[in-house]
């Protein structure tokens, strides 16, 4: 008999249901109500049935509205604090994992305290800071907003990606005859690579769905999707069809981004090159 | 090719001392082993010639310079790992490659050199593959390839053929013996084996507790070890220690049973180690030529194949004889073991137990 359909397995099974619905029901919700009319959705309260289907929220955001502008916004934004998180971070934590000094621990752990604090009560002083240089309604203000805090995150969590790599590549890296910078470029940087993408998934997550700041330092100009999604929500209506519309279409290069690093960074790891 | 000599090389640890003044010079071309049990010393010393650490005293003369504070990339030594350290995200051909890339040497003569020293190696199949595609063996070789392409001065070897089973290990041994037979390549190489020792080592150098315990050829080391540890090392299985004391009284065995002080020759009195090596041991019913050292109680045989492995107990001490196969041994009977007196090694009990010649 198929393990999987013991009556002892559906004990096991109904939490892991359970988490599903929990997890997935929202989305459901979501994209069942992009393609609902606003009236019927008034009718309906939101119920679980579709009735017919319709496409003029898409129409809106995308034509009207057109959301494109603060995803493509949003997109440089977390593309770029990515990338310096992730590129600056890399060198610390390879510096931090492979290279013992007086106060490398505590560095490592400072480093980890600053991410400590809570994001709104910087929000001021980076607010203050960044019009100090001209750098409110401008996406590289947004840019090293984001990176403030994202990068202390990437360097937390790609020091043991570096740390569980074997010293002997550094010995066998120096005895090749290359120098730090090479030795990281060449060996350390690809091999850390599943570090790599978790960091750059993160990163590009904090800083794709970061509504705080977004909403003090960005101008007209510099309106994200985070915002431009909250815009349907007024003092008077909150426009369902619309907001969820354009949620779903705020999905879609987040999924290409985790997608792409899944596919054309992971691809060629293979183990054994030390003993095993 | 190089000429290597350490000169008072010191290693501490913060307050501990890894390795102690050792004084050692590696002639060119030689093919010298490093020998000794774990925490020897004897990685630390091959990391400090190949300059992945620095000593705390001492020098390290390459070549008539000294190494100290030379990069170990300009050393132009290789070495092989013993965890091979493989970069397992490039194919076997960029791994081989790397050292010459690096010393920008031109791409078309980098093609010739790995080919060539690949096919010496018989890894031409596999270079486009990674290394995670590799058994053991391939790998091994892939990591002395790595070594040979660049034509380094001297080869360092660490423990290369720990990670491999019992049969590859021997295949190997032989193939790198054949290599430095051919390349005639200063060699270090360090190993816990003895066997690797005996067989590989033009000198072998035993290494224990951060001091040199001997220098010599494997027949120097084997017929004339210079103390007990480097007696009881050198050899499988290890030589067997009897303890016994010469007094005004006589020659006693330890549990007090007397013995007859010809064979231990002209001694003062003392304490002292009689060493006997399984292989010159005598175990029959009957007196044979030689010294007698008493009769012994069989507990245990250990068929090897060609040779058998008899457990005695002899004067309450146990000593192990190899003789060749035979099915005449029974447990529970008593035997007399007697050897040749020039086989006999003789320690002393106390300090560094050094042998008395």
């Amino acid at each position: 008999m198929n393990a999987w359909l013991s009556p002892r397995s559906y004990l096991l099974w109904l939490p892991v249901v359970l988490l599903l619905i929990l997890q997935l029901f929202p989305l459901y919700i979501i994209t069942l109500t992009s393609f609902k009319e606003p009236l019927v959705l008034l009718d309906d309260g939101g119920g679980l049935n579709l009735e017919g289907f319709f496409l003029g929220n898409y129409e809106r955001v995308i034509f009207e509205d057109q959301i494109f502008k603060p995803v493509g916004t949003s997109l440089w934004i977390a593309l770029m604090s990515t990338l310096i998180s992730v590129g600056a971070g890399g060198l610390a934590a390879y510096g931090l994992a492979v290279f013992k000094f007086r106060g490398s621990m505590l560095l490592s752990m400072a480093i980890l305290c600053s991410r400590m604090v809570p994001p709104v009560a910087l929000a001021l002083p980076a607010f203050l800071l960044l019009r100090m240089f001209g750098a409110v309604d401008n996406s590289w203000g947004l840019i090293l907003a984001h990176t403030t805090f994202n990068l202390p995150f990437a360097i937390w969590l790609m020091i043991p990606f570096f740390q569980l790599l074997p010293k002997d590549f550094q010995d066998a890296a120096a005895l090749d005859g290359l120098g730090p910078w090479q030795t990281f470029r060449m060996i350390y940087f690809p091999l850390a690579k599943p570090g790599i993408v978790v960091a750059s998934i993160f990163c590009f997550l904090m800083s794709w769905n970061d509504f705080l700041y977004s909403l003090i330092l960005a101008g007209s100009d510099t309106r994200t999707a985070p915002l431009a999604i909250n815009g349907y929500m007024t003092s008077d209506q909150i426009e369902w069809g619309a907001m969820t519309a354009s949620s779903m279409l705020v999905l879609i290069p987040v999924l290409v981004f985790c997608k792409y690093l899944q596919n054309h960074l992971m691809d060629g790891l293979t183990s054994g090159g030390v003993k095993g | 090719m190089a000429e290597i000599s350490l000169q008072g090389t010191e290693k501490r640890f913060g307050g501990q001392v890894i390795l102690d003044k050792i004084d050692l010079s590696i002639k060119e071309g030689e093919f010298l082993v490093l020998v000794g049990p774990s925490g020897c010393g004897k990685s630390t010393l091959l990391r400090l010639i190949c300059g992945l650490e620095d000593p705390s005293s001492g020098d390290i003369v390459i070549d008539g310079s000294s190494a100290i504070g030379v990069h170990p990339k300009d050393r132009n030594l290789a070495m092989v790992f013993q965890s091979y350290a493989l970069y397992p995200h490039m194919t076997v051909f960029d791994n081989m490659a790397l050292g010459l890339k690096i010393r920008k040497v031109p791409k078309d003569q980098i093609e010739k050199e790995v080919t060539q020293v690949a096919e010496i190696l018989n890894i031409k199949d596999f270079l486009q593959r990674k290394p995670g595609a590799l058994s053991g063996g391939q790998r091994q070789r892939v990591a002395m390839g790595r070594a040979i392409v660049r034509r380094p001065r001297a080869f360092l070897f660490d423990e290369p053929l720990s990670n491999l089973d019992a049969a590859l290990r021997l295949k190997m041994r032989t193939e790198i013996k054949r290599l430095h037979q051919e390349l005639k390549t200063t060699t270090i190489y360090v190993t816990h084996d003895q066997t690797e020792a005996m067989t590989l080592a033009d000198r072998i150098v035993v290494l224990n507790g951060g001091f040199i315990q001997q220098v010599g050829s494997p027949l120097e080391v084997y017929q004339k070890p210079a103390n007990k540890f480097v007696a009881g090392f050198v050899g499988a299985p290890p030589m067997n220690f009897l303890e016994y004391s010469k007094s005004s009284k006589g020659d006693f065995w330890d549990n007090g049973d007397s013995f007859d002080s010809v064979a231990a020759g002209e001694l003062a009195q003392g304490d002292y180690y009689l060493g006997v090596r399984p292989e010159h041991l005598i175990a029959s019913k009957n007196p044979t030529q030689g010294v007698c050292l008493g009769k012994g109680l069989l507990e245990v045989v250990e068929p090897l194949g060609a040779d058998v492995l008899l457990d005695f107990k002899l004067h309450d001490q146990t000593v192990v004889v190899k003789m060749p196969w035979s099915a005449e041994y029974n447990v529970g009977e008593e035997y007399l073991l007697s050897m040749d007196p020039g086989d006999l090694h003789r320690f002393k009990r106390e300090g560094e137990q050094e042998r008395i010649s």
